[in-house]
């Protein structure tokens, strides 16, 4: 036995030296030589894991249920399997979103959620008070048991625990940076895992090679004995494989979710290489720690232990075997396992407190003096209050416990978070209502099954009343809930907590909307941080896969070119490329690529990895962020390109529909493509009925057809086939640019044709006049001389053979007179007088010229006349137009016919038909009727010169005339003058 | 390739530590539970160590 004041020196001796070890290492940190960062230190400081629960707990549950204590080991060694996939991506995720608790990285997988962080902080400080408070009463009780006075023990654990809080202040809350690791804290932690192995391997050793002969001398004679039970496991053995496979289960969870493992594996987790070998380092460390306790329970109780004060063999059989040093180093080991625990995770729990409720409460007051170090203290008092918490578990309820129940109470608690975690790390649909859903069915059913009945034996629940009867019932029995019997109670609670659990979550995630921001938080937590991808950098493994790459984003042909031009350039082949080229190959196409998708994106596409740092995600955010806002612009250009594109369509097509021509583009097969409505005019063919169908079907109304003889481009002239005939002038030419295909215009020419032919007329009678009257002038003088002479010679006797010569003589000149009056006539040498005019008298007195006439006896003339305005004309000049006519006429029609005259007013002219039935005229001397000096009659019988006359006389009159002949079937003149003329 | 080999040890592990083995091995289990779990230590060694070659050292 030890003075209790050996002890307090001993603990305080003992605390030095943490305080030492830790100092050395922050002081080693700030050389820059860190003593933590490498995986054995890490893996050491997981071991913080094995608490006294491990140190005396184990042993207690080894002597009580055998084998079953190995299941708080087995499943974190089984989870370590796993921690290369799980607790890498915690830890990924959790350094990039500056998590430093469990309750942070909940909140934060789930939209950032203060109302989540706040219960699961709640459900943590509720869930861990009892596992502090085992802490407290292991030291407690070893206190008693080392110093033989329990009396004190209570002080005593009153004056460890502000030492422990005191320490965990110094270390843990010197700055108010949470997400900044405490490396002295840690290389402690390890010291300390350290500490209690040695000691339970020294005390392991005593006892199996020291009061026994090995392990097969103690599990011999415990297998011979009554305890044989503890060697076996199900039926006929204390522990049910049910509850090994339960227990199992709530170890694998705890190794995660354990607030302060969380903080040791992933908070102050430096590397994640570490990870890897502490998958081993520290299941080799359950492995040693427990090699002992099956020797140590079976020892103890073979030397005359009870099962009850089983929980502190490790202690009690080197003191009852004459080993108080040893006893004392033991005591150092438990206690080592116990301070580390309160340490690591009250600092843990004044996290969670300050993040879910203190920071959120006085954040409005930061803007103070001194907030900062008002916050830090706050944390101080968190950390005390955390210890001292657990302080008050320990010395009211823990009495009533073993260390292993109350240690389950916590592992049962910290599964609750299990499915909110790993169902969150891998399944986007799990949102925020799900979360708080599942939690708070989870914590229901542990403070039900777990906590009430716990107090109530504890005795601050009073069983009775309302409580009694229903704590009694069938279906709300605490330990049988809805009936189901025969589970032990970590079973139990462990089936309806995570059953309620896993439905409420993803049943509620099912049927209720994430948030945008839970969203993208879902996305960054299950996608963007997939640690498997993280780490690998694919390496593409030859040519065609870069090339493949390459070609997805820039096109095959593309992709092809620019390796083909990386070979050449370096005198490669693909054949047989070495791996450095090929990796400057992949340089090369990431350069690329760079180009069009940004440095960022375009290293991811060749890493073919998901994950991005923070700099990379602002860097992908920013990009991003820059082609929107492009697009977005673009859109607009594109939206205001279109809108102009639309009007200058719009003006395009009005200028073609309003052109007074027909136009209409055709494909490449001569099928149209648009139809204006000039064209419609022209072939009488709507738009709607001509668009797509072949072009040459629809201008077969135009003679000669366009196409008849092929494509061929240029201009060309037609008529179309049905009345009223028009001439049409047609251009044919091909599209320029890319577009394939032929634009045809029509242009309706009759009109113009018209004036064309007057034009030429005029100018040919201009230029006959002009010589008519040049003829007329120059010979009528002369001759009207010879005239003269004649008629002198005339009267003067002369013989007959003179006076018949002279007559013959006077009868020519007459005729060239009458020749040159014809022509003075023609190019109207004689003004003429304009007067009104009734037409109707001027067709009767020219009508009465010839009435008598013995030539117009075989001709029956019919003239219909109808009373007309008077006309301002020439009378004499309109009776010669009648009077030639009605000759040629007559000339036409030397074995009779008739001769039908006809005048109406036609509009506003008065039109005059002059129709006989005599030969008609041929259509090629058609057009030269009018011509002068043209004459179908021979040269003895007119000069040419009538119907001249008779085109010059309207033309001044403003008329027209025209002819409408047909060989054989007569001719018919038509006269129109206006009215107004 | 890596991720399904610890899955399959984590698979491995689950198995050999749970039904029906543990009634196989009844008679010894003590001995049998301690063996297997070095042997399963021993194998998360092996495969950490292949894969941190593989890795370059990661």
């Amino acid at each position: 036995m030890f003075s209790p004041w050996v002890l307090l020196a001993v603990i305080l001796g003992y605390l030095l030296l943490l305080f030492s070890v830790a100092y050395a290492a922050e002081r080693k940190e700030r050389q820059g030589k860190s003593l933590v960062s490498n995986p054995y230190v890490y893996s050491l400081s997981l071991a913080v894991y094995c608490t006294s629960w491990t140190f005396y707990g184990s042993v207690g549950k080894a002597a009580n249920a055998g084998l079953s204590f190995l299941t708080i080991y087995l499943g974190p060694t089984l989870m370590a399997a796993l921690w290369w996939i799980v607790l890498r991506k915690i830890v990924y995720l959790s350094r990039e979103n500056r998590i430093t608790t469990i309750s942070d990285f909940i909140s934060s997988r789930y939209g950032k959620s203060l109302g989540l962080s706040i219960l699961v902080t709640i459900v943590a400080v509720v869930g861990i008070t009892p596992y502090l408070g085992l802490q407290i009463k292991a030291v407690m009780t070893t206190f008693s048991l080392l110093s033989g006075r329990p009396e004190g023990s209570h002080a005593a654990g009153w004056f460890i625990s502000a030492l422990l809080g005191i320490f965990a202040v110094i270390f843990g809350a010197r700055r108010l940076d949470a997400s900044e690791r405490h490396g002295g804290l840690v290389f402690a932690v390890a010291f300390e895992s350290a500490i209690k192995l040695l000691a339970f391997l020294l005390v392991g050793f005593f006892v199996t090679y020291g009061l026994f002969n090995g392990f097969g001398d103690i599990f011999g004679k415990i297998q011979a004995g009554p305890y044989a039970s503890l060697m076996k496991l199900g039926p006929g053995s204390p522990v049910s494989l049910l509850e090994w496979t339960s227990l199992t289960f709530l170890s694998m969870m705890a190794i995660l979710f354990l607030p302060r493992q969380f903080h040791v594996a992933v908070v102050e987790n430096f590397s994640t290489s570490h990870i890897k070998k502490a998958m081993w380092l520290f299941p080799l460390y359950l492995f040693l720690i427990n090699i002992f306790v099956l020797p140590i329970a079976y020892g103890g109780l073979l030397k005359g232990g009870v099962q009850s004060s089983a929980d502190y063999f490790v202690l009690s059989i080197p003191l009852r075997f004459g080993r108080p040093f040893l006893a004392l180093f033991v005591f150092i080991g438990g206690f080592s396992a116990a301070t580390a625990m309160v340490i690591v995770e009250s600092v843990a729990l004044s996290t969670m407190v300050m993040n879910s409720f203190v920071m959120p409460t006085l954040w409005d007051l930061r803007a103070f003096r001194n907030f900062s170090a008002v916050m830090l203290n706050i944390k101080r008092v968190v950390i005390l209050g955390c210890v001292f918490l657990g302080y008050t578990f320990a010395v009211h309820i823990g009495e009533f416990y073993s260390l292993v129940d109350i240690g389950l109470k916590s592992f049962e608690a910290v599964t609750i978070f299990a499915p909110s975690i790993l169902l969150g790390l891998y399944w986007r649909g799990g949102n925020k209502k799900g979360a708080i859903a599942g939690i708070i069915a989870g914590f229901s059913v542990w403070v039900y099954t777990l906590l009430i009945p716990a107090l109530m034996r504890a005795g601050i629940i009073e069983p009775g009343g309302f409580l009694e009867f229903v704590f009694q019932s069938t279906l709300l029995k605490p330990t049988a809930l809805f009936g189901l019997e025969g589970l032990d109670r970590w079973s139990h609670s462990l089936f309806w907590g995570l059953l309620l659990n896993l439905l409420c979550y993803v049943g509620v995630s099912i049927f209720t909307r994430q948030s945008d921001a839970e969203t993208r938080q879902a996305i960054i937590f299950v996608d963007s941080y997939s640690p498997l991808q993280f780490s690998q950098t694919h390496r593409p493994a030859d040519i065609a896969e870069i090339e493949d790459i390459l070609g997805q984003y820039i096109g095959p042909a593309e992709a092809r070119e620019a390796v083909d031009g990386f070979l050449k350039r370096n005198r490669l082949n693909r054949q047989s490329m070495p791996r450095e080229w090929l990796l400057k190959l992949r340089e090369e196409a990431e350069r690329i690529l760079s180009g069009a998708l940004g440095p960022s994106i375009s290293t991811l596409v060749f890493q073919d990895r998901i994950v991005l740092t923070h700099d990379e995600s602002l860097l992908v955010s920013n990009s991003i962020r820059q082609i929107s806002r492009n697009l977005r612009l673009s859109r607009q250009e594109l939206a205001e390109a279109n809108r102009q594109l639309a009007l200058l369509k719009e003006f395009s097509e009005n200028i073609i529909e309003s052109l007074p021509l027909g136009v209409a583009t055709l494909d490449e097969s001569l099928c149209v493509t648009s139809w204006n409505s000039g064209m419609e005019k022209i072939t009488g063919m709507k738009k709607a009925a001509a668009l797509n169908r072949e072009a040459e079907r629809l201008l077969s109304c135009l003679e000669p057809g366009l196409f008849s003889r092929g494509v061929r481009e240029g201009e060309v002239t037609c008529t179309r086939n049905f009345d009223p005939q028009v001439v049409l002038k047609g251009h044919l030419n091909g599209l320029s640019g890319e577009q394939k295909g032929y634009v045809l215009v029509l242009e309706d020419i009759t009109e113009k044709k018209k004036i064309e032919e007057e034009l030429f007329h005029a100018t040919k009678h201009a230029s006959v006049g002009r010589l008519a009257a040049g003829v007329a002038h120059e010979i009528g003088n002369p001759l009207a001389s010879i005239s003269s002479l004649v008629q002198e010679l005339l009267t003067e006797n002369a013989s007959s053979f003179e006076r018949e010569s002279l007559s013959t003589i006077k009868q020519h000149v007459h005729r060239i007179a009458r020749i040159l009056r014809n022509l003075g006539d023609f190019a109207r040498l004689y003004p003429r007088q304009k007067v009104p005019t009734d037409l109707k008298a001027v067709l009767e007195n020219t009508l009465s010229l010839v009435r008598y006439d013995r030539n117009f006896r075989k001709v029956a003339v019919h003239a219909d006349v109808e009373d007309t305005p008077p006309l301002r004309i020439d009378p004499d000049q309109m009776q010669q137009v009648f009077l030639n006519l009605i000759l040629n006429a007559r000339d036409a029609m030397p074995d009779g016919g008739s001769l039908n005259i006809s005048v109406k007013q036609v509009n506003g002219s008065v039109e005059m038909r002059f129709a006989d039935t005599g030969n008609g005229i041929d259509s090629e001397v058609r057009d030269k009727i009018f011509d002068p000096f043209f004459s179908t009659k021979g040269p003895t019988k007119g000069t040419g010169l009538g119907l001249s006359i008779c085109y010059g006389i309207i033309k001044d009159h403003g008329g027209t005339i025209e002819i409408d002949s047909e060989k054989g079937r007569g001719t018919q003149f038509i006269i129109n003058i206006p009215v107004a003329a | 390739m890596k991720r399904d080999i610890w899955v399959l040890l984590f698979g491995l592990g689950v198995l050999l530590f749970g039904w029906p083995f543990l009634t196989i091995f009844q008679d010894w289990l003590t001995y049998y539970l301690f063996i297997v779990w070095i042997v399963f230590i021993g194998l998360l060694f092996l495969t950490s160590t292949f894969s941190n070659r593989e890795d370059g050292g990661n």
